[in-house]
């Protein structure tokens, strides 16, 4: 039985329509949006530009009110003095007033929560060293880079400590180590019991944090659920063991295709999807069906900033090329001959020279989708573990076993009593080497 | 606590406008400027030739100069500090935190309040300074000029009246004869008779013949040991005079001791001043004061008789000092000054809570404006108003029906605006009076309890159910 959890942020038939001067409704950035996060959990809102992101944000954070429907945040109104004390807000940009140092800036929203006087000088300082700014404390704001801005933008968002943190787009304009950090920041928190509401473009960083996400798409909610739900290929067993050889690899298809059939599709690969396709794919879904959206337009809605119809070409051919999935792109330069200089994202590269051969002729036998080539693009996967991915039902000629039933078969020949534990590492998404 | 809280709330985002200000320069460019233009006023300006003048120069033109720069600075500045932080969208991140809008609303205005402060001491401190130091030099010329400036322009002097006549009796009187004898000119009404009577009675409150002599009892002075009380008289005469000067003669405690007296031929319709010991104050706070008309006939063409006529205004006064030129510039006139910047503030925070910066920077120079041409506005413009009735009539003659309705809609509208001449310093400053608490609490109670009052209460309200982010999110 599922344990009562506590919500934090919720919105119930949330929608809103901006009007123009005469009120005649012009844009409509949400649509009946409905979804509840908890306490404890970080929580990725996703969705192209314009897909109204920012306004669900603005709505929680009480700077735009709803047209119908409602959002509560802990169990109030957005606009509620009482519960803005428990709530931390990092925007995307650096609204930060910039003829103030870094130092006095925490000190202002520091003064805004009435914190004690040696409180607010400590957590300064604590704020100030975590984001590594001790230093530049007494730089002036203007005088800053943009990830500078952005650290102590973060840092201004905790000066309360509080329960609730909403990062618009916090990585952005950060370095790799500056990323790695804040990605460990909010793991932190998460790990005290804080939720956390993160708005990204940064899918990447989307999926390694969070433990569930939102899509949205022309102001409507498109997906919504657990990273490990929305991102399992229900048409595939994965068994994930520990590094193969490419002889073992062999004769482990051998042994699958022996008992459920020849045509059991097995592929060998990195364990990894990526949550970039799938949130693709959610757009493509969303633009086939020709959804209405305020943000960037393709085919029979142009965008605005364009105008003629030379130009809604011309959008049309940057849109769909900013949507073409990765592995698309790099089928295509593959087959580009002008584009031999691009780097080809190879997965593996790492692997012993040995099993090169053999993984790679297992790959190009039987690559189950675009996500299976593109698995080891951020080259963040382990290299000491091999996925075996076969379809869950069907095509193996013996339609009486199921793929448990094929599952149990393969490991008990190879791997006796160990199936428990292997099945548990193929449900493990790891995130680190 | 909510209280407490919300106040330290207030001076957080007061204190950080007052710093913006600082560290963009805005304050100290505007000190600067002005501490180069004080001093250099004298230089400037063109006086009487007389030391009295030229300190009334200076302390109009820098009474003048300072609310005007800090008037158009406070607009400004209001109208641009909430503005910028929705422009800027720092009320991104200032929204977010438990502020509420009144209180973000209030600290703005405390913020452009800090500055004026700030500014309007430096201002005037200057100008005391300067005032100070052009009293001091004339120190080396005649004592008579000296105490003048003294008397005349360095000081805050109150002013007491020997009780007057009853005006409104004898005008009723002399009307009431009027209408009852059939004089009333053809076409006109009793009123403008009663208007011509008034006007005429209002310039002769006392009336002394050549030879006679007129005593009035001033009371209600406080005693004081330094210093010396004024006596200021200003009278007319019914005769043309080829030379319009009266000879008179003044004792002040006649037949006592101590006592003063001056005698000089004192020019007709021009005020006069001298001076006599504070010791002359008797122990009940009053003094006498005497006058003998000593008109003579020069010569054959002269009239064989000049009245001396006192008017109810200014007729005879004693003047005290009652607190020093330093208190009622820094604290009176200051707290006037800054209660016209305060509810300057009040108008620019006002328009930017529902408009953006130009407009309402627009807006509130529209207010601005209007309320130092409300005089003109009243008088010079509904007051003559006329378009559905002939513009040649007699000033007495009924106005077009219409025309009245127009004058009473555009005089309500306009009395929803300040009229700042209202809470004008100037004259009492450069006339070295006081000015009373009542003309602050006046003032504080007009612009900033009632007019004030009305703006933050709208302000507020329409800030609050603004959305701060819905020009970001519907562009």
């Amino acid at each position: 039985m599922a344990e009562e959890r506590q919500v934090v942020v919720e919105t119930v038939q949330l929608s809103k329509l901006f009007r123009d001067f005469w009120m005649r409704p012009k844009v409509k950035a949400l649509d009946r949006v409905e979804f509840q996060v908890y306490r404890g959990e970080i929580f990725g809102l996703l969705g192209p530009n314009g897909s109204g992101k920012s306004t669900l944000l603005k709505i929680l954070l009480g700077l735009l009110f709803p047209t119908t429907g409602r959002a509560a945040v802990f169990g109030r109104d957005p606009r509620n003095l009482a519960i803005k004390d428990r709530i931390g807000f990092m925007p995307e940009e650096s609204y930060l007033y910039r003829y103030l140092n870094a130092e006095e800036t925490l000190d202002f929203y520091g003064r805004l929560f009435n914190l004690p006087s040696a409180e607010r000088r400590h957590r300064v300082e604590l704020l100030l060293e975590m984001v590594g700014l001790t230093h530049q404390r007494k730089r002036p704001i203007v005088e800053y880079s943009k990830g500078m801005a952005r650290r102590i933008g973060l840092a201004q968002a905790l000066i309360n400590d509080p329960d609730l943190i909403f990062l618009d787009e916090p990585t952005t304009g950060l370095d790799p180590t500056g990323t790695r950090e804040i990605k460990d920041l909010i793991l932190e928190l998460r790990r005290r019991g804080k939720t956390v509401l993160l708005c990204s473009h940064l899918l990447a960083d989307v999926e390694d944090v969070c433990d569930r996400v939102a899509i949205l798409y022309g102001g409507r909610l498109r997906r919504l659920g657990s990273v490990d739900e929305l991102l399992s290929l229900r048409a595939k067993t994965q068994i994930t063991t520990d590094r193969l050889n490419a002889e073992t690899i062999e004769q482990v298809v051998n042994r699958i295709h022996e008992l459920a059939g020849p045509a059991m599709e097995v592929s060998v690969q990195t364990p990894r999807d990526r949550l970039e396709n799938f949130f693709l794919h959610v757009v493509e879904e969303a633009r086939a069906a020709r959804l209405e959206t305020s943000g960037v337009t393709v085919g029979a809605k142009p965008s605005d900033f364009f105008s003629g119809i030379a130009r809604e070409q011309k959008a049309d051919v940057i849109l769909e090329e900013l949507l073409k999935t990765t592995a698309e792109r790099t089928v295509e330069q593959k087959e580009s001959p002008d584009r031999e200089e691009q780097p080809v994202v190879v997965p593996l590269q790492q692997e012993p020279k040995s099993d090169d051969k053999l993984i790679s002729g297992l790959l190009k036998e039987s690559i189950p989708s675009a996500a299976a080539r593109t698995g080891g693009a951020s080259g963040q996967r382990p290299a000491a573990e091999q996925q075996v991915v076969l379809p869950a039902s069907g095509g193996t000629g013996d339609d009486s076993k199921t793929t448990q039933d094929v599952l149990k078969d393969l490991l008990s020949t190879r791997k006796p009593g160990s199936d428990e534990e292997n099945t548990d590492k193929s449900r493990t998404r790891k995130t680190e080497q | 606590m909510d209280l407490r809280r919300a106040c330290c709330q207030v001076g957080t985002i007061a204190r950080q406008s007052l710093l913006q200000a600082v560290r963009m320069k805005i304050a100290v460019v505007l000190v600067v400027f002005m501490l180069i233009l004080v001093p250099s006023l004298p230089f400037l300006l063109q006086s009487d030739n007389t030391h009295e003048g030229l300190l009334r120069m200076v302390i109009t033109y820098s009474i003048y100069l300072i609310s005007f720069l800090l008037g158009v600075l406070t607009l400004f500045l209001s109208a641009i500090t909430l503005n910028t932080e929705i422009k800027n969208q720092h009320i991104f991140l200032l929204d977010p935190k438990p502020v509420s809008r009144g209180t973000l609303l209030l600290g703005k205005w405390c913020g452009v309040m800090l500055i004026n402060l700030m500014l309007l001491i430096a201002m005037l401190g200057a100008t005391y300074g300067l005032m100070k130091y052009l009293g001091r030099q004339t120190k080396g010329e005649t004592q008579q000029g000296h105490d003048v400036v003294e008397w005349e322009v360095l000081s805050a002097r109150k002013v007491v009246q020997p009780p007057l006549p009853p005006l409104d009796d004898w005008v009723k009187s002399e009307v009431k004869d009027i209408v009852a004898n059939g004089e009333v000119p053809e076409g006109k009404t009793p009123e403008w008779v009663e208007r011509i009577v008034r006007e005429r009675l209002s310039k002769a409150a006392w009336v002394v013949p050549p030879g006679g002599v007129m005593k009035w009892t001033v009371s209600g002075i406080p005693p004081y040991k330094k210093g010396a009380l004024v006596i200021r008289f200003r009278h007319y005469t019914d005769a043309m005079l080829a030379d319009p000067v009266l000879p008179g003669k003044f004792t002040v405690n006649a037949g006592e001791q101590p006592y003063s007296e001056i005698e000089d031929a004192f020019s007709v319709g021009k005020p006069h001043t001298f001076g006599v010991p504070s010791e002359e104050i008797k122990p009940n706070g009053t003094v006498e004061i005497t006058y003998e008309n000593k008109y003579k006939p020069q010569d054959q063409n002269s009239p064989p008789a000049a009245r001396a006529e006192f008017p109810f205004e200014d007729g005879i006064q004693v003047l005290y000092p009652a607190t020093t030129f330093g208190e009622n510039l820094f604290l009176r006139a200051g707290l006037v000054i800054f209660i016209r910047l305060a509810f300057i503030a009040i108008v620019g925070i006002w328009a930017s809570t529902f408009l953006s910066f130009p407009v309402a920077v627009l807006l509130s120079l529209v207010v601005f404006m209007i309320g130092y041409a409300a005089d003109f506005i009243f008088t010079g413009l509904i007051g003559q108003l006329v378009i559905f009735g002939p513009t040649l009539v007699p000033p007495w003659a009924p106005i077009n029906p219409i025309d009245n309705v127009l004058r009473n809609v555009l005089t309500y509208f306009f009395l929803m605006f300040p009229n700042f001449s209202k809470y004008d310093v100037v004259p009492e400053l450069s006339d070295g009076m006081i000015i009373s608490m009542w003309t602050v609490f006046y003032c504080f109670f007009w612009l900033i309890v009632v007019r004030g009052g009305i703006l933050a209460l709208t302000g507020w309200l329409i800030f609050k159910r603004r959305e701060l982010a819905a020009t970001t999110a519907a562009t």
